[in-house]
Parts: structure tokens; C-alpha cells; sequence
């Protein structure tokens, strides 16, 4: 399964609904969660709002928040 | 104050006109999302209950139970007609009533059915809040820690929280909020912390979560004193925290230290999506709930104003008020209800000559002006905050550009402001529209107009004979 998002090849499915009216997936990088149902717009990697698309380089370049503080020793 | 639980205010709403249920059954996207938009932006926007969600059997879910001034009006256990202005002066005098401290009960219906390595998709009738959120996100749960060093300053806040896996939720801790200094803290032992999220509960709990306290003041003893009676707590399975007694349904896990995930967007309450970062995440290893069908409560963001903009409006306005009333008592009336206090209008008296500036500042020193405001009106005291007629009377003819406004580049400003060319960083305007004072140069035609006094009697008279109600 490709994520629609960020379309790594390693996305899965996380759940079903009652009598499998529907699929939950899940992407492992980039944590993106849609549903079977949800539009064409929102589940085909080809059609998703370029806008909100992500790829590995966004990803390591993403700061963190909050920032993680030294340790203390 | 009457309600224990979500349910009795539910109860509340429904005989008061305020709750719509949806007996049909609705998909989860984009059903959902668009009836709570809907509601929200109607006049006396009604509470709505869907009682039946497509693929989630039985679950069902509660939406804009705070989206109107009614609701709040009712959340107070005022009359639902009761005025903003009224609301605010109202919840003023019962946060003078702090601390009202919270009582420990044994037993809850929250502890019937007890989920040890639950799976979240399982539990909850989940849902995507906007098209482009990046997941389903819990966005009006309330998250319970503790200062892991001491064990001691319990914090209660609302953090917007992505359901990412069975057992992850990514939450939004940012450096100014109560939590990031728990984690923080955590972070520097490399120590997980321990964390409750409450689903689903009464509305003076979701209220005071979503109030800008003090880092050491006591939510749970602040709901305490807007209720009127304590609250009631239970213990947590795990952790030591004390989790509303009222919630449907208890989420216990941990944050994992020092590591950071892909989180968002989120349509956050500026009417905008925030970007993707990588932020804190929950390993969920425990749910507490009750039997049978639960309540969700989950709340709708978008282009204000929607329930968002009632349940951190005049509970933001109080807070930073009363922070500020104790230095300078000539102070009025706040209103920070505009984006979470983005646009903040001061009423006041003025002691002097460029009062209005020291008022203005001292909002930015509180804990929420420190971020949120970047343009702040003060008025004086003759002025409505609430009504923005009179404010923008105040402006046109009171308000001289090369005195009265101050520009200050740089400084802390909210991390999710659209209009930010640095993130968390922002320019503070402050328009003075008070009048000049001595020793500053007085206006040049001073003489205002009265108000004729039989105004009143005759407003009384014109609305009788229209046969509405004040």
C-alpha cells in the first residue's frame, strides 16, 4: 500500500470498521492515517493536495517540538 | 453546579433547546466535521449528538457542546440568554472563590471495563476533524501529568493529540505550555513521563483545561471554584495522577523521551492549517472506560468563530485579567476572545499619561500575553471591550497614530500564527485609543456627547412593546 501523503510503499492496514464498511491505514514514516472512504482526493497518491505532500528530505529537515534539552547529568 | 459528567449536561442542553441529536446513521468524514461547522455558526448553535457513526457500531460522538454563548450560558448554570459581558464578570467572581480543592473518590463509572494494551482504533468512533489534518486528532481531551522531579504541580491542559497507531498518540507540547515543562524536565533525566488523557468530560473540566493559568496554580481546584463545589478525582490505574471522575474514558501511557515523530497538520483555531513537525509522542498502554456505549466528545476547528472560539474565549479573557487587576486595579474588562487572544481589547481606567502603554505591557508579561497577543487595543473605561462598536468609536476618535501606537518587532509570539516569518516569533502592536491624560496634550474637542437618560427607561419600553426579552 502507498501512502497518499508521502508515498512511501510500506503503508498498512491498521483496522477495519463493523462489517469491514471501511479500512483504516497507516503510513510508518510519515504517520499519515486515512480511511478507505475518505475521498479519491485524500486516498489516491496521485490526486493528493500537492500543498500538504511530504517527502524524506521535508521530513529530516522537520524541527522539533519542543526542543530536546540537554541531558542532565 | 450541576453536571458531573458530560452526560448530565447533555441532559442539561436537551431540556434547555440547546442539543440536536442525529438519530441517522452519518459516515465519519465528512459528515461529521460539517455539522459541527454548521452548528457553530449558527445563532444559539445547538450541541449535536450523533448516535450513530458509520463502521463504529454503537459509538457515538458529541460535538459543539460549547458552541454558543447559550451552551456556556448553561455550563455556568446561568440563564442561557445571559450576556458575555455578564458571563465574564460571572466567571471573574468565581475565580476569586480559588482554590476549591478537588475530592478523591474510590469508585467511577470510568473504571468499569479496564483495557490493558488497548487499541485505540478499537475504542474510540474516530474521525478526521479537516481534510488535510494528518490523521484523526483528539482535540478537546484533557492531559493530566506531573513535575516528574518533585512529583507535585499536577497540570490539566488540552493539547491537540493525533491518533497515529493502537497505542501512539503524538501530541503538541509547545516550550510555553504547562506540560513542556514537565517534559522537559523528564527529557533532561531521559525519564518517560507519565500521562492520563481524559475523554469526554463535563463542561467546567474542558473549560479549565483550556484556561491559561499560572504554571503552579491547581486546575482541578480552579474548576472547583467556577463549579462552586469541589471536583471530584479518582486515581489513575498507573502514575499516581488524578484523572476527572466524571470522563467516559480514561487513555493512561507515557511520553518516550527524547525522541520526536512526524505529527500534523492540524486546522488549528486561527482558521489555518499548521505545518508538519516532529513532535512528542504517547505510548498508550492502558484504557479505563465505562461499560457499553460511549460518549466521544471531540471539537470542530476552522475559520472562527466555532466552538474553539467559545471554549477559549472568556475563560482566556479571566485569567490574564485578574493577573493583571492585581498590580493595576484601574483595569476593567478584557476581551481576548479573538483567535485565543491574537486580538486582545483592554478597558481601563486611566491613573496617568500613558497608562494605557504599562496596561498593554503588563498583558504581555502575563503567562498567556507572553505569546498570543499581537495586537492589543486599550480603551477606556467608558467603553464596552465586548462590543466592538463602541471600540472602533474609541479608535476613529480617540486614537493619534504618531503617540498612541507602539510597534515592538521581535518578540514571542504563538508558534501556530499563520502570518509569522519566524515561528514563535512575532511583531506586538498596541493602539492606544484612551483618552490622553494628564500630563499628555489633551484632545482638542473634549466635549462628548451624553447619552440622554431616559435611554434606559425608553430601551426598557421599545423592547417590552416588541415583547422580546432582554
Amino acid at each position: 500500500m502507498i501512502c497518499p501523503r508521502c508515498e512511501y510503499n510500506e503503508a498498512y492496514k491498521v483496522f477495519e470498521g463493523e462489517d469491514k464498511i471501511w479500512e483504516v491505514f497507516r503510513c510508518p514514516r510519515c504517520n499519515f492515517n486515512w480511511r478507505s472512504t475518505e475521498g479519491e482526493e485524500l486516498i489516491n497518491p496521485a490526486q493528493y493536495n500537492l500543498r500538504f505532500k511530504l517527502n524524506e528530505k521535508q521530513i529530516q529537515e522537520m524541527a522539533p517540538k519542543p526542543p530536546i534539552p540537554p541531558l542532565k547529568l | 453546579m450541576p453536571y458531573r459528567s458530560l452526560r448530565d449536561f447533555i441532559a442539561r442542553l436537551e431540556t434547555e433547546g440547546q442539543l440536536v441529536r442525529i438519530k441517522e446513521t452519518v459516515r465519519p468524514e465528512p459528515d461529521i466535521r460539517a455539522a459541527a461547522c454548521a452548528a457553530a455558526k449558527m445563532v444559539s448553535g445547538p450541541a449535536l449528538l450523533f448516535e450513530r457513526i458509520e463502521g463504529y457500531g454503537d459509538k457515538q460522538v458529541a460535538m459543539n457542546v460549547h458552541g454558543s454563548s447559550q451552551n456556556h450560558a448553561l455550563m455556568l448554570d446561568l440563564p442561557k440568554d445571559t450576556s458575555l459581558k455578564a458571563q465574564f464578570h460571572e466567571l471573574v467572581r468565581r475565580f476569586d472563590r480559588y482554590p476549591v480543592q478537588s475530592v478523591r473518590v474510590n469508585d467511577a463509572p470510568l473504571k468499569e471495563v479496564i483495557v490493558d494494551k488497548p487499541s485505540l482504533y478499537r475504542e474510540l468512533p474516530l474521525f478526521r476533524v479537516n481534510p488535510w489534518d494528518g490523521g484523526f486528532y483528539l482535540s478537546k481531551a484533557c492531559v493530566i501529568s506531573r513535575d516528574p522531579e518533585t512529583g507535585e504541580n499536577q497540570n490539566v491542559g488540552i493539547y491537540r493529540l493525533q491518533v497515529k497507531d493502537h497505542d501512539r498518540i503524538g501530541i503538541q507540547a509547545a516550550a510555553h505550555h504547562d506540560i513542556a515543562v514537565h517534559l522537559r524536565k523528564a527529557e533532561e533525566l531521559n525519564v518517560p513521563l507519565r500521562v492520563a488523557i481524559a475523554v469526554s468530560n463535563d463542561p467546567v473540566t474542558s473549560l479549565i483545561a483550556a484556561t491559561p493559568l499560572r504554571y503552579l496554580e491547581d486546575e482541578y481546584a480552579m474548576m472547583g471554584a467556577i463549579r462552586g463545589e469541589p471536583t471530584e478525582v479518582i486515581t489513575s490505574e498507573r502514575g499516581n495522577l488524578d484523572v476527572p471522575a466524571g470522563a467516559e474514558l480514561i487513555i493512561e501511557g507515557e511520553i518516550i523521551p527524547r525522541k520526536r515523530f512526524v505529527e500534523g497538520p492540524f486546522a488549528e483555531f486561527t482558521g489555518y492549517y499548521s505545518t508538519c513537525m516532529i513532535q512528542a509522542e504517547i505510548k498508550v498502554d492502558l484504557i479505563t472506560r465505562r461499560h457499553g456505549p460511549i460518549i466521544f466528545e471531540n471539537l470542530y476547528t476552522g475559520i472562527p468563530w466555532t466552538e474553539i472560539d467559545y471554549l477559549q474565549a472568556l475563560n482566556t479573557c479571566v485569567a490574564p485579567f485578574k493577573q493583571i487587576k492585581a498590580d493595576f486595579p484601574e483595569i476593567e474588562a478584557l476581551n481576548a476572545m479573538y483567535c485565543h487572544g491574537y486580538g486582545s481589547i483592554i478597558s481601563t481606567r486611566v491613573r496617568f499619561g500613558g497608562f494605557a502603554k504599562t496596561l498593554a505591557l503588563r498583558y504581555l508579561s502575563t503567562p498567556h500575553g507572553i505569546t498570543y497577543p499581537k495586537f492589543i487595543i486599550v480603551v477606556d473605561d467608558d467603553i464596552d471591550p465586548f462590543d466592538l462598536q463602541q471600540v472602533m468609536w474609541a479608535i476613529t476618535v480617540r486614537f493619534r497614530a504618531e503617540r498612541d501606537l507602539v510597534v515592538i518587532p521581535n518578540a514571542p509570539g504563538s508558534t501556530v500564527d499563520p502570518a509569522h516569518l519566524v515561528r514563535g516569533i512575532t511583531t506586538k502592536v498596541i493602539i492606544d485609543a484612551t483618552k490622553p491624560a494628564f500630563p499628555d496634550i489633551p484632545l482638542a474637542d473634549a466635549s462628548i456627547v451624553a447619552i440622554p437618560p431616559e435611554t434606559q427607561i425608553w430601551t426598557e419600553e421599545i423592547m417590552k412593546r416588541r415583547k422580546v426579552s432582554i
